[in-house]
């Protein structure tokens, strides 16, 4: 685990457990300049959080609103903080429509 | 006993031909010009006297044209373009279409627009009849509507410079990448969010990928499934590198990226996502986290790196060129910032490397 996620972890975990609300801790790590994705990570990896959801209560929060950032910042952040890696699943040639199919033939 | 007198050209009569006022201390070999409100005819030559200010939307006609050279059919209301004498028609054409159509619109006596159920007259101002909507317009609602057309002609033109400009950004970056312009495939309404910039393109960008494992580039085209988080698509090779595509939180969404370097040392370079929707309005680079959602980027590194590991791929580096944003503004700065992130495929699965 990335060392920022695993001490915003601890943070959360620890204000959680004593009664905190979600939209607190938010403002405390975003004063900490901690970054949406950060944020994310830590939801769906740490406390598996659905990722739809964990976007879900980082978005009405509206706390990182005016974050500066582009998809290319977030790819570099989600491998940055990356906890789990990605395991390779091998993937079926079944899995393809029959167009699909056709189409490898031509 | 002689008949009174009768004069139906006194000089006295202020108004003349087409009933415009006349002027009679010019010359032109003609004492008489008149007067159109934007220009002034002169009768003797049979001309304007100066260059028609509309005459950059009307390119087929000379500058100094008098009623769209059809003075048998038309008149010219004010010098600036011809008006046709037409009798009421239903007309299919919508207001907002007027710029492509030459105005057909006609003056009557109040008492025949009346007759011809036409809505009442404004009190003032020069008054058009639109013949489909049956209703009067004034020629700056014309002028109004042409200029709106005109700058979404602009708009949409300068979007499509902006997508052949991202286009030659990806051309310039990349030694490997093979397409022309003869591969854009135009795709009307396509949000398109990259590494370096995003926009609205409503025409012009090249949807073919160039995505591609040296090396492997003569092997036959094919297409393999590929599975996006929680949606499966297909990530193809063509003799131009891979082109990929999913369905992604509703989203209609096309990947692609600049490789080069061999299997043991892949680099990755700028990541284009290219996102279908039906938004009015431009991306921001920094909205695109929040189209697809956070969790998107990791989602299609695992689709991609999937893809890689069973290339026999087993390190890749991805280069990001960062845009920068002004803090105030929100808007970008024009300026750029290199990343990288190394990743190697050890024992079944891909581990990001610690930097430096």
């Amino acid at each position: 685990m990335h060392s920022l996620i695993k001490r915003i972890y601890d943070l959360s975990k620890k204000s959680i457990d004593q009664g905190d609300d979600w939209i607190d801790i938010f403002r405390v790590l975003k004063k900490q300049d901690v970054n949406s994705i950060a944020v994310y990570i830590m939801l769906h990896d740490c406390f598996e959080i659905s990722s739809k959801e964990a976007d879900e209560m980082i978005n009405k929060s509206m706390v990182w609103d005016d974050e500066l950032f582009d998809l290319s910042d977030s790819f570099y952040f989600s491998m940055k903080y990356e906890s789990k890696s990605t395991d390779v699943e091998e993937s079926k040639e079944s899995d393809l429509s029959e167009d699909d199919k056709a189409g490898d033939k031509a | 006993m002689p008949g009174a007198e009768r004069n139906y050209n006194s000089d006295k009569y202020r108004y003349g031909f087409n009933g415009k006022e006349k002027d009679q201390n010019l010359e032109f070999g003609s004492q008489t010009v008149y007067d159109y409100g934007f220009r002034i005819y002169n009768p003797a030559i049979g001309k304007f006297l100066s260059v028609d200010p509309l005459t950059k939307q009307f390119p087929w006609y000379t500058p100094y044209q008098f009623a769209g050279n059809s003075p048998i059919v038309s008149i010219d209301l004010d010098g600036l373009e011809d008006v046709f004498y037409d009798e009421i028609k239903p007309s299919s054409i919508p207001l907002t279409e007027l710029p492509n159509q030459r105005v057909v619109s006609f003056l009557r006596p109040i008492g025949e627009q009346k007759a011809a159920g036409l809505d009442a007259a404004p009190s003032s101002g020069p008054l058009y009849v639109l013949n489909p909507e049956k209703r009067f317009i004034s020629r700056q609602e014309v002028y109004r509507a042409q200029n709106e057309r005109h700058n979404a002609e602009i708009n949409r033109r300068a979007k499509a410079a902006e997508g052949n400009r991202a286009l030659a950004m990806h051309k310039a970056r990349s030694s490997n990448f093979i397409a022309t312009f003869n591969d854009v495939v135009v795709r009307e309404g396509t949000d398109i969010i990259n590494a370096f910039g995003t926009g609205r393109y409503e025409d012009g960008f090249v949807q073919a990928a160039f995505f591609f494992i040296p090396g492997k580039l003569d092997n036959a085209a094919r297409k393999v499934a590929v599975q996006i988080g929680e949606a499966r698509g297909t990530l193809q090779r063509t003799k131009r590198g891979f082109d990929g595509n999913v369905t992604y939180n509703g989203k209609k969404v096309d990947f692609d990226a600049t490789v080069s370097g061999t299997k043991d040392d892949l680099i990755i370079d700028d990541i284009g996502i290219f996102v279908e929707n039906n938004l009015g309005t431009n991306y921001l680079g920094a909205e695109g986290k929040n189209v697809l959602g956070r969790g998107f980027p990791a989602d299609l590194r695992g689709g991609i790196e999937s893809q890689l590991a069973k290339e026999g791929v087993t390190k890749v580096t991805y280069k990001f060129q960062r845009v920068l944003y002004d803090k105030k503004t929100r808007k970008p700065t024009g300026k750029t910032e290199q990343r990288s992130v190394t990743r190697k495929y050890q024992k079944g699965s891909w581990k990001t490397q610690p930097e430096g």
